[in-house]
């Protein structure tokens, strides 16, 4: 109880449940902008596509780990939006119901891709990391060469891997938090979890990324700050 | 790390306190209590600092970006899956479908090479004995609907050319009688000179269309024999032709959006939309110039500027006469039509001396019956000369070497201002505005300002593809090279 009462001061609170249609209507544009598309506004359709395609292509690249792949699922997301137009009713901002969508189409994309066998993404792996690419990494990076500056291609691959590291969910929720930089109130209805839910989830995956790059991390020293 | 000072008692809720408050989602009596631990606690903070450096290094992930044409193509699939509602359903793996549709077209494949083998020999048979048509009967026999072909699709039956020729806008008498109906009436011989003198590239267009005939099935071939048939038949034949004609010249002029909406409804229903899309206000001043078109507008833009270079470089400073002088004869000639341009939006055009209204009504003749339909609505000459000159607004500065650049540009051809200019154009804006935009959610509120940038920068009348930023009247003035409508600070004072 008393973490939910510590959540429920959070800065997402503003926008869950209490709000209405017209108040998302008034404060997030792209909701009007999904109003004109379901009331047949030919461009509404394309600025949304134009506005969401990287940011959503982002968040599905890191999901299914292939780009091609990520490309047709942003289309399909979008294919999704609009034929979902003329039941759209504003309940969230349109990002959120967007990442919802995604999320969905995610998921469906792995459940398919496992069923094949065709492990692009790494399913959710707890304990040592010394079987896997970035725990290879790391001791070649780093651990063998406790001195030695990371460049920035090797930074990012490592992240990369990192990220690819972490279970479905906590990859979900850090990419909506990171990059989308949502409230957690926003990312539990993404993901279909309670706030307290997404808390959790964000604090494993801190610790999970923490513990992945921890060689990396020399004295303090972060290669991100050092060649942003 | 020292974490004697952690209780051991759930670390994990620490974990957790600490994550919420490094995303911002703390507030009040909880965010007091984590920032009075910090303030005395080491390990505390030791452990939300390493929390945070593993999350910093995020930053390093690369920025996705999507191909160029993502948006276009996404619209166009959008469009493409709506046409076809019964369409198979996308699997949620590209993967799944790949491989289903490899067996499949392995199969397809296989039929075609033992099919190939079977015609090659019975059509050699069948030739022999002369009962065989040959393609270019079956072009003469369906060249009436080869010619309609996607006006027939359009239309599908004869119930909706009826109903649309119902309806004013494609029903008025504005047919033209120069542009005499196609000769699908006349019989073999007529339709085989007519096929003679087709330029090669409509004789092309032609052999597809015939492809794409033969290829449907035998219900929907029928489907547009009877309809053509219909259509000959009808006592209001010519009336009926002639509205279905304007429709399709109408329905080029819609949104891939629109085109979805009027696919995917009935019959009545579809009416019902073009009705109400043809009661839009903004309906009445949309033209739509076929690249041709645009070509022969420039073009008439272009030999008046060549015409009249020393009326027009009258009007220009010395400065600008003389790298106008020393530029090559095409850079020269596009620099005049540029100028020319724009001594026309700003003036007034029936007074300008570079002006020839009758070689005007001769460009506009030679425009199409819907293009010039449209520009009859305006109230005056120069409204339509002004219409002609906006779509041709960047053709003028690029010229018609720069193909795929011609057409006005969408929003993915925008410049992104930088967001200095941004910050600069935020300044400018009303008090009431700039506070309006302070209320938005903190991730709107740069993309808020954005849209309200571009919004600004086209829907000022005096609007010029050579000016900077909204709001800076007659401040810059972009060089050769800098083409877009934004001016990217490359500017001097003038």
């Amino acid at each position: 109880m008393e973490n939910n009462g510590t959540f429920m001061q959070t800065r997402g609170d503003d926008l869950t449940g209490s709000q209405s249609a017209d108040s998302y209507e008034v404060r997030d544009p792209d909701v009007r902008l999904m109003l004109k598309v379901r009331n047949g506004d030919a461009g509404a359709f394309e600025e949304l596509v134009l506005r969401y395609q990287n940011r959503l292509l982002a968040v599905l690249e890191h999901l299914v780990g292939k780009r091609d792949l990520a490309e047709d699922l942003a289309q399909e997301v979008f294919l999704r939006v609009y034929r979902a137009r003329e039941r759209y009713t504003p309940r969230a901002k349109f990002s959120t119901w967007l990442f919802t969508i995604a999320n969905n189409v995610a998921s469906n994309a792995r459940r398919t891709l496992a069923r094949r066998r065709e492990v692009h993404v790494e399913s959710s792996r707890s304990g040592s990391l010394s079987a896997d690419p970035l725990a290879q990494m790391a001791l070649a990076a780093s651990g063998q060469m406790p001195n030695r500056q990371l460049d920035h291609s090797e930074t990012r691959g490592v992240v990369r891997a990192a990220v690819a590291n972490l279970n479905e969910r906590q990859r979900m929720a850090v990419l909506l938090s990171k990059f989308e930089d949502m409230s957690y109130a926003d990312i539990a209805e993404v993901m279909k979890l309670s706030p307290q839910a997404v808390k959790s989830l964000l604090s494993r995956a801190r610790g999970s990324l923490r513990d992945a790059l921890s060689p990396y991390i020399q004295d303090g020293q972060n290669p991100g700050k050092t060649n942003p | 790390m020292n974490q004697s000072n952690i209780p051991p008692k759930n670390p994990q809720k620490i974990d957790e306190e600490i994550t919420a408050y490094l995303d911002g989602e703390l507030t009040g009596e909880a965010l007091g209590n984590i920032e009075k631990r910090l303030a005395t606690d080491s390990a505390f903070r030791s452990r939300l600092q390493d929390l945070d450096r593993g999350w910093m290094l995020l930053n390093e992930l690369p920025q996705s970006e999507v191909h160029q044409n993502f948006a276009a193509t996404t619209v166009e699939m959008v469009a493409l899956h709506e046409q076809r509602p019964d369409s198979v359903k996308y699997g949620g793996s590209a993967g799944q479908l790949i491989q289903q549709w490899a067996f499949v077209g392995f199969a397809v494949l296989a039929a075609c090479l033992v099919g190939f083998i079977l015609s090659t020999a019975i059509a050699a048979l069948l030739s022999a004995c002369g009962l065989l048509k040959s393609h270019n009967d079956a072009v003469l026999e369906n060249f009436p609907i080869l010619q309609n072909l996607e006006k027939y699709k359009l239309a599908e039956n004869m119930a909706f050319v009826q109903a649309i020729s119902h309806i004013d806008h494609f029903s008025n008498s504005s047919t033209d009688a120069s542009n005499p109906l196609p000769p699908y009436l006349g019989n073999t011989a007529a339709r085989k000179a007519h096929i003679d003198r087709m330029p090669p590239t409509e004789k092309t267009r032609l052999l597809n269309a015939q492809e794409y005939f033969m290829a449907l099935n035998f219900d929907e071939q029928s489907k547009l024999q009877n309809l053509h048939q219909q259509l000959v038949d009808d006592p209001n034949a010519n009336d009926l032709i002639s509205a279905l004609e304007q429709y399709y010249e109408w329905y080029k002029l819609l949104d891939p959006q629109e085109h979805v909406e009027l696919r995917i409804r009935s019959r009545d229903d579809r009416i019902a939309y073009v009705k109400t899309l043809l009661a839009r206000p903004q309906a009445a001043n949309k033209i739509h110039l076929t690249r041709r078109e645009r070509e022969i507008v420039l073009d008439w833009l272009r030999r008046t500027a060549v015409r009249k270079q020393d009326v027009l470089l009258r009007g220009a400073n010395q400065k600008q006469q003389k790298e106008i002088r020393q530029l090559t004869k095409s850079e020269r000639q596009r620099r005049l039509t540029t100028l020319l341009w724009k001594q026309w939006r700003k003036n007034d055009i029936l007074q300008e001396p570079t002006f020839d209204e009758q070689r005007y009504i001769a460009i506009k003749e030679r425009l199409s019956p819907t293009a010039r339909k449209q520009l009859n609505k305006q109230s005056s000459v120069e409204e339509e000369v002004r219409i002609l000159l906006n779509e041709v607004r960047f053709m003028t500065m690029i010229g018609p070497a720069q193909k795929g650049r011609g057409n006005v540009p969408g929003p993915s051809a925008r410049r992104q201002p930088s967001r200095e200019q941004l910050k600069d154009y935020f300044k400018r804006l009303p008090a009431q505005k700039r506070d309006q935009m302070r209320q938005l959610l903190r991730e709107e509120d740069y993309r808020e300002l954005l849209r309200e940038y571009y919004r600004d920068l086209q829907s000022q009348p005096s609007w010029k593809p050579d000016r900077g930023p909204p709001g800076e009247k007659n401040r810059t003035q972009r060089d050769s090279k800098n083409r877009g409508p934004i001016n990217n600070g490359r500017t001097k004072k003038q």
